[in-house]
C-alpha cells in the first residue's frame, strides 16, 4: 500500500509544468493605470506619515490584520525575492490603506501543486492566492476555485483586453478561459518562459572548416530548418554519437513546430462549439518537418525516445550540438563550461512558408511577417486568487504589485527571468545575462497551448504516443493527426462541448422565453 | 475453564479475549481499510466531471451505474494493460523463481565461506524503495551512457546502442523484469532457504541410496516438497504484478513507454494494468479508478483459486 | 565445518560474484553519480581525462569530475531544514512501524491462538483485501483524515497505514507455530491473558517482530504522496521526501542532484537493514507459510 514515489518523477509533462518557471518578485504595488492618481498617493503617504505616525499607528490597532497565504513551488534561490516583494507589498499597503496584512508563503513541490490545490479544496484549506503552472489555469477555473479577476471592484481596466494590452500576450492568454460561455481572466502571468534555440559554439567551430565548405558560417546558428538541417548533416556523426539536433517527444516541446506553421489544435465552430483542427497541410508539414530531422535527414540524435539521452543532458555532454530549451538551463549549462548561443528558434524555411500561404507570396527574409514564423512555446506559473478567499481585493492587489514594472524589473536584472509586462522589457541591465534579450524577443512571439481541460489525457495519453509511433516509422502524420484528432474529439472536446450546451440550457431556462 | 467438547452459543472466556486481542487491528482496519473499499466501490458507480467542483469532487458525481466497468472493458487500452501484464508476469515469475531457487541450492551450502555475508548481500536490493530503483535502472539502461548499452557494443552487438531497452515496444517489458529480477531475487532466495532446511535430510538419503543423479533429485525432490513456497511466491508476486505500477512509472518517465498498434489503437507498450490504473487516478477520473480497482480485485481473486488448484498441496 | 573443496568453491563464486555485482549495480551506480559534479552524471567514465582533475582545487585551472556539492545542497542549505524534515520522516516511519507492530501482534495472537466465532471467516476476508489494489484507499482515506480533523497530525500521517494485513498474516503463522502446551503450561501457573501474552508470545515472537517493524519503516521512509497530502505546506511536520521533492522544482532533470536525493532514501534504510539483517532474515523465515 505503499504510494512510493508518485508524483517525484516528472513526466514529461510536469517536466516541462516544471521547468517553465521563472519567477517574479517583488515591487511595490502600483496601481498600473494611473501614474497621477500613483503620484497623488505617494504625496498623501508622505504627508501622513510625516503628520501622523501615531495616528496611523492607532488605526492599525485597532483593526486585526488580513492574514493571507500564498504557495508557491519556486526554486529555493528565488524565494528571498518573493519574501521582498511581500515584505514591500505589506509595508506599502499599510501605508496606502492604514490596513496591516499579513502574508504568509507555503511552499509546495512544483510539480504536485495542482494535486495539493485539490485536496485542499477539498479540506476548505485553499490559500488564498497560489502561483501554479500556467498550463494548468483550465483546470482550476473549471473546478471552480480560481476566481475570475475581471469581476473583482478593484479590477484595474476596464476590459479584459485592455489589461492585456501591457502583457506578453501568450502568457496573458493562459489566464483568459472562456467556461460556460463565459470569457473570463482568472490569474495573471507570474513568471513566464519559452524555448529557444541553444547551439554549441565549440561544436560548431570543430567543424568550421567543414562547414564552410558546405557554405555555411560556423559563427552563427541557423535561421531556418533547412538550415538546421545544412548544418546538422555537417556536425553530426554517428559513429562518435554525435549529432547536429536533440529534440524532446511531448506536446509542449513540439509546439514551436505547430505555432510557426500556424497549426490550430482545436477551433470554434459557428455554433461557438469545440472542435477539432489538428489536421490538413500545414499540420502534416509541421508533423513531417519535426519527424524529418530525425528519420529522414538523421540529423537528431534520437533524444526523443524516453530512455534516451534527453536534449538538455546530450547537450551539457557536447553529444548534440543544438537543442531547444528554455532559459531554466542557462544557468546550469554556463557553470558547467560550455561555450554555446542562444537564438531565436529556426523558422519555416521561406519558400515552405509561402507555399503553404504563412507569409504573403511578396514577403522577403527581412519583413515582420517572416520574422514572426519564429514562434515559440509558452510555459511559466500565472498568479491566481482562491474563490474561497476572505480578502480577494487584496489578493488582486498584490498580484498587481508582482506584476508591477518595478518588480519585474529586479526578477529580471537580478534572476533573469522574461519580464511579464512588456513594459518592463526596456532598457534591462543584463550584464549578467546576456541571452535574456534572445527569449525576450522570442516570448513575445510565443503562443501558448490550447486552454483546454484533461490536459495531461490530451499531451501524455493522446498526443505523445501517437507522435512516439510517426517517429519510430510506424505510422505516417497525417494517420497520426486523424486519430489524435478523433481521441481529442472524444476524450477531450466532448465533455467540454457537453458542459456548455447544458450551461446554456441552464441560461435558456432562466430567462423569461418570449413576452 | 469451561471445558466442554460441545460448543456453545454463550462467549467463552477465551472467546472474549480474542475479542480484546484483535479489537484494536479490527476497528483500524475497519476504518482505514474496509470502509474505504466499500466507498470505492460506491464511487465506480460514480464519475466525477469536467465542472465538479474541488470544493465537493465527491458528492459532486454523476451516477454512472455499470458506465465505468462498460467503458473500461469496452476499451483497447484496458485490456491491452492486461494483456502487458500477464506478458510481464510471465517473464517477471518464472525468472525470479529460477533465481532464486538457484541462488537458494548454492547458499543454503554453509560449507561455502562467506555464505552469510552474501546472503545479506543478494537480499538488501529487496528492502530498497522501488520509485528509487528504477530511476537508477532508467539511468543503467540508457542507450548513450549506460553501462549495459556500452557493454553489449564492445561484445559487437550494436542493437541497444541504436534502439536502447526502455526505448522500444520489444525490450521494455524484457527490460524492467531484467531489473525487478536482480531486486527481488533475494527475498525469493531467502524464502527457499527457509524452505530447503525444513526438508527432512533423510528423504535426500533415501534418494541417494535409490542412486538419483543431482538433477533426478532437483525435478523429483526437491521441488516437489517446496511446491507450497512455490505457490506462495506465485500468487504474491502476481498480486506484486496486477497491482504494482512505481516500476513502470519509473522507468517509463510516468508514460508507459514507447507506443505501438493494438487492434488498430496507439497504446503505450510498457501500460501495465497498474500503470494505467494509476494514471485514470492521476487524471482524476475516481470512478474509472475504483472500477479498474474492482475489477483488478476480481481477476486476483479467481487468479489466488486457480493457483490454489494447480500448485496446491493436493495431499490436503 | 570442513570447508567445500576448492575446486567446487571456485565454481561456486564464478557464477555468483558477477551475479552479485548486477544486484549491487545499482546502489553502486547512484552514490557515484550523486558524487559526480554536474553535467558528469550521464558520462560514462569514471577516471578525470585531460583537464580534468578529481575533486574541486584551489587553482579551479581544471574541471573537477567529482564534487560533494550535491549532498552540501541538501545537507547545508540554509532555507532548508534538512534535520527537521529527516526526524519527521524518522518519527513517522518509527511511530508507524511501532504501532503496526503492537497492532499485528495483538491481532496476531488472537487469530492464532482464540477460538472465538467468526474467527476464520474475518481471517480470510482480511486476507482477501490484501488483493486490493493499494492506490484505491488513497481518496477514501484522505475522506476519513478529513472527517477527523487530522490535517497537520501525527495520528494522519501514522494511522491510515498502521492495519497492515500482510504483517498480520506473518505473525499470525509464527504464533500459530508456536507449541499450545507453553500457553497451557502458563495458565495452570495462574498467568492472567496479559501476562500469558507479554511474557509468552511476544518474547518469542522478537524476530518476526523486529522484521515486521523494519518492513514499516523502510516503507513508510520513503512514502511521498500521502504525506504530502495530509500537511499543509506551513505544518511542521513535513517530511524529508516532501521536502526533497521542493529541490526538483527547481532543476528539471538533474541527474547528479536526483541521485544525491535519492541516497537519502536508500542510505538509511541499507545501514539499518545491515544492523539488524540477523533479526530481519530470521524473522522472515519464522513468519513465511510453512504448512
Amino acid at each position: 500500500m505503499r504510494s512510493s514515489g508518485v508524483g517525484r518523477w516528472s513526466g514529461p509533462l510536469s517536466e516541462r509544468k516544471r521547468r517553465g518557471c521563472p519567477d517574479q518578485r517583488e515591487c511595490r504595488r502600483q496601481p498600473p493605470c494611473a501614474p497621477v492618481w500613483q503620484a497623488a498617493l505617494a504625496g498623501l503617504v508622505r504627508v501622513l506619515s510625516c503628520a501622523g505616525f501615531l495616528l496611523v499607528a492607532g488605526a492599525l490597532a485597532a483593526a486585526p490584520p488580513a492574514r493571507l497565504t500564498l504557495w508557491q513551488g519556486f526554486k529555493f534561490s528565488e524565494v528571498p525575492m518573493l519574501r521582498r516583494n511581500v515584505d514591500e507589498f505589506v509595508a506599502e499597503y499599510r501605508q496606502r490603506t492604514g490596513r496591516e496584512v499579513v502574508i504568509e508563503i507555503g511552499q509546495v513541490p512544483f510539480s504536485d501543486m495542482v494535486k495539493r490545490l485539490k485536496s485542499a479544496a477539498l479540506a476548505r484549506q485553499m490559500p488564498d492566492m497560489a502561483i501554479i503552472d500556467a498550463n494548468s489555469m483550465v483546470q482550476l477555473a473549471f473546478g471552480g476555485v480560481a476566481l475570475p479577476l475581471d469581476t473583482l471592484p478593484n479590477f484595474p481596466a476596464a476590459s479584459i483586453d485592455e489589461l492585456r494590452a501591457r502583457y506578453v500576450p501568450g502568457a496573458f492568454d493562459t489566464n483568459v478561459i472562456t467556461f460556460k460561455g463565459e470569457r473570463h481572466l482568472y490569474g495573471l502571468p507570474a513568471q513566464t518562459t519559452t524555448l529557444a534555440l541553444f547551439w554549441n559554439k565549440g561544436m560548431f567551430r570543430a567543424k568550421a572548416k567543414e562547414l564552410r565548405e558546405a557554405g555555411l558560417d560556423p559563427e552563427r546558428a541557423p535561421r531556418d530548418w533547412d538550415e538546421v538541417v545544412r548544418y546538422g548533416k555537417v556536425l553530426t556523426e554517428p559513429s562518435k554519437n554525435l549529432y547536429g539536433f536533440g529534440m524532446n517527444n511531448s506536446f509542449w516541446f513540439s509546439m514551436p513546430f505547430y505555432n510557426q506553421y500556424g497549426v490550430e489544435i482545436v477551433r470554434r465552430n459557428e455554433a461557438g462549439l469545440l472542435e477539432a483542427a489538428f489536421r490538413g497541410p500545414r499540420a502534416e508539414a509541421a508533423v513531417n518537418r519535426r519527424v524529418g530531422l530525425y528519420r529522414e535527414h538523421g540529423i537528431e540524435g534520437g533524444a526523443w525516445r524516453e530512455g534516451a539521452l534527453d536534449p538538455d543532458q546530450g547537450f551539457l555532454n557536447q553529444r548534440y550540438a543544438m537543442i531547444l530549451v528554455g532559459p531554466w538551463q542557462i544557468e546550469n549549462f554556463r557553470s558547467s563550461g560550455l561555450d554555446f548561443g542562444v537564438a531565436l528558434v529556426p523558422r519555416v524555411p521561406l519558400a515552405e512558408a509561402k507555399a503553404l500561404g504563412l507569409v504573403p507570396p511578396d514577403a522577403d527574409e527581412n519583413s515582420t511577417a517572416v520574422h514572426a514564423l519564429s514562434a515559440s512555446n509558452i510555459g511559466g506559473q500565472n498568479i491566481m486568487v482562491s474563490t474561497s478567499s476572505k480578502h480577494p481585493d487584496i489578493a488582486l492587489e498584490f498580484a498587481l504589485h508582482f506584476t508591477s514594472e518595478k518588480v519585474q524589473r529586479a526578477w529580471a536584472e537580478e534572476l533573469g527571468q522574461i519580464p511579464i509586462l512588456l513594459a518592463a522589457q526596456q532598457n534591462l541591465k543584463l550584464d549578467k545575462f546576456p541571452e535574456v534579450p534572445v527569449f525576450i524577443e522570442q516570448i513575445n512571439l510565443a503562443k501558448p497551448l490550447p486552454a483546454l481541460p484533461y490536459g495531461g489525457v490530451l499531451e501524455t495519453e493522446i498526443v505523445n504516443p501517437e507522435m512516439n509511433l510517426v517517429l519510430q516509422g510506424r505510422q505516417t502524420a497525417a494517420q497520426a493527426l486523424e486519430r489524435i484528432c478523433a481521441q481529442i474529439e472524444r476524450r477531450v472536446l466532448k465533455p467540454v462541448n457537453d458542459a456548455e450546451m447544458a450551461a446554456r440550457a441552464e441560461i435558456r431556462a432562466k430567462t423569461p422565453s418570449g413576452n | 475453564m469451561p471445558n466442554q467438547p460441545r460448543r456453545t452459543r454463550r462467549l467463552t472466556a477465551d472467546a472474549l479475549w480474542g475479542y480484546i486481542f484483535i479489537a484494536p487491528f479490527v476497528v483500524v482496519a475497519a476504518v482505514f481499510l474496509v470502509f474505504p473499499i466499500g466507498y470505492s466501490f460506491y464511487l465506480s458507480l460514480r464519475e466525477t466531471t469536467l465542472y465538479s467542483s474541488w470544493y465537493n469532487q465527491f458528492s459532486d458525481m454523476v451516477w454512472m451505474g455499470a458506465g465505468n466497468y462498460v467503458s473500461l472493458l469496452t476499451s483497447k487500452v484496458f485490456w491491452y494493460s492486461l494483456l502487458a501484464t500477464f506478458l510481464y508476469a510471465a517473464l517477471l515469475i518464472p525468472l525470479s523463481l529460477a533465481a532464486s531457487l538457484s541462488l537458494a541450492l548454492v547458499l543454503n551450502n554453509q560449507r561455502l565461506p562467506g555464505y552469510q555475508a552474501l546472503r545479506s548481500a543478494f537480499f538488501l536490493p529487496h528492502v530498497f524503495d522501488v520509485f528509487v530503483v528504477g530511476i537508477i535502472w532508467l539511468l543503467l539502461f540508457n542507450s548513450t551512457s549506460g553501462p549495459f548499452a556500452s557493454l553489449f557494443e564492445a561484445l559487437g552487438i550494436t542493437w541497444f546502442k541504436v534502439h536502447g531497452f526502455l526505448d522500444n515496444p520489444v525490450t521494455v517489458l524484457p527490460s524492467i523484469a531484467f531489473a525487478m529480477v536482480l531486486k527481488g531475487m533475494g527475498f525469493g532466495m531467502v524464502l527457499f532457504i527457509v524452505a530447503l532446511h525444513n526438508i527432512p535430510e533423510s528423504i535426500f538419503e533415501a534418494a541417494d541410496i535409490d542412486g538419483a543423479s543431482p538433477a533426478q533429485k532437483l525435478f523429483r525432490v526437491t521441488i516437489p516438497l517446496l511446491r507450497p513456497m512455490i505457490l506462495f511466491l506465485v500468487v504474491t508476486s502476481l498480486m506484486g504484478v496486477l497491482n504494482g505500477f512505481t516500476e513502470f512509472y519509473a522507468m517509463t518517465r510516468a508514460t508507459g513507454g514507447p507506443s505501438v498498434s493494438f487492434l488498430g489503437e496507439t497504446v503505450q507498450a510498457g501500460r501495465v494494468s497498474g500503470l494505467h490504473l494509476y494514471r485514470l487516478f492521476d487524471e482524476s477520473f475516481y470512478g474509472h479508478a475504483a472500477a479498474m480497482s474492482f475489477i483488478l480485485l476480481v481477476i486476483a481473486l479467481l487468479i489466488t483459486a486457480v493457483n490454489f488448484k494447480l500448485l496446491g498441496d493436493r495431499s490436503q | 565445518m570442513r570447508p567445500l573443496p576448492p575446486k567446487a568453491m571456485l565454481a561456486r563464486y564464478a557464477v555468483l560474484l558477477p551475479v552479485l555485482v548486477l544486484v549491487q549495480l545499482p546502489l553502486v551506480w547512484m552514490i557515484v553519480t550523486a558524487l559526480k559534479a554536474p553535467g558528469y552524471g550521464l558520462v560514462l567514465r569514471f577516471i578525470p581525462g585531460p583537464g580534468e582533475t578529481w575533486f574541486e582545487d584551489a587553482t579551479g585551472a581544471a574541471k573537477n569530475m567529482y564534487t560533494l556539492g550535491n549532498f552540501r545542497n541538501v545537507l547545508f542549505d540554509a532555507d532548508f531544514p534538512f534535520w527537521r524534515f529527516a526526524t519527521n520522516s524518522a518519527l513517522v516511519a518509527g511511530g508507524c512501524a511501532l504501532m503496526t507492530v503492537a497492532l499485528c501482534a495483538t491481532a496476531g495472537y488472537g487469530f492464532a491462538k482464540k477460538q472465538f466465532p467468526g474467527r476464520d471467516r474475518l481471517f480470510a476476508l482480511l486476507i482477501a483485501a490484501m488483493l486490493v489494489p493499494g492506490l484505491i484507499y488513497m481518496v477514501p482515506q484522505y475522506a476519513i483524515v478529513l472527517k477527523f480533523g487530522w490535517i497537520n497530525t501525527w495520528a494522519a500521517m501514522i494511522v491510515p497505514h498502521t492495519a497492515n494485513i500482510f504483517g498480520l498474516f506473518l505473525l499470525r503463522q509464527h504464533i500459530r507455530s508456536l507449541p499450545d502446551s507453553l500457553i497451557e503450561a502458563a495458565k495452570v501457573d495462574g498467568a492472567h491473558e496479559i501476562s500469558i501474552f507479554g511474557r509468552v508470545i511476544l518474547p518469542l515472537s522478537v524476530p518476526v517482530m523486529v522484521t515486521l517493524f523494519l518492513l514499516t519503516f523502510v516503507g513508510q521512509w520513503s512514502n511521498f504522496l500521502w504525506q504530502l497530502i495530509v500537511n499543509t505546506p506551513d505544518s511542521k511536520l513535513i517530511t524529508l521526501p516532501v521536502g526533497l521533492s521542493y529541490f526538483q522544482g527547481q532543476y528539471s532533470v538533474q541527474w547528479e542532484r536526483m541521485m544525491a536525493g535519492a541516497c537519502f532514501s536508500i542510505i538509511p534504510v541499507a545501514v539499518l537493514f545491515l544492523v539488524a539483517q540477523r533479526f530481519f532474515i530470521a524473522g522472515l523465515t519464522a513468519g513465511s507459510v510453512k504448512e
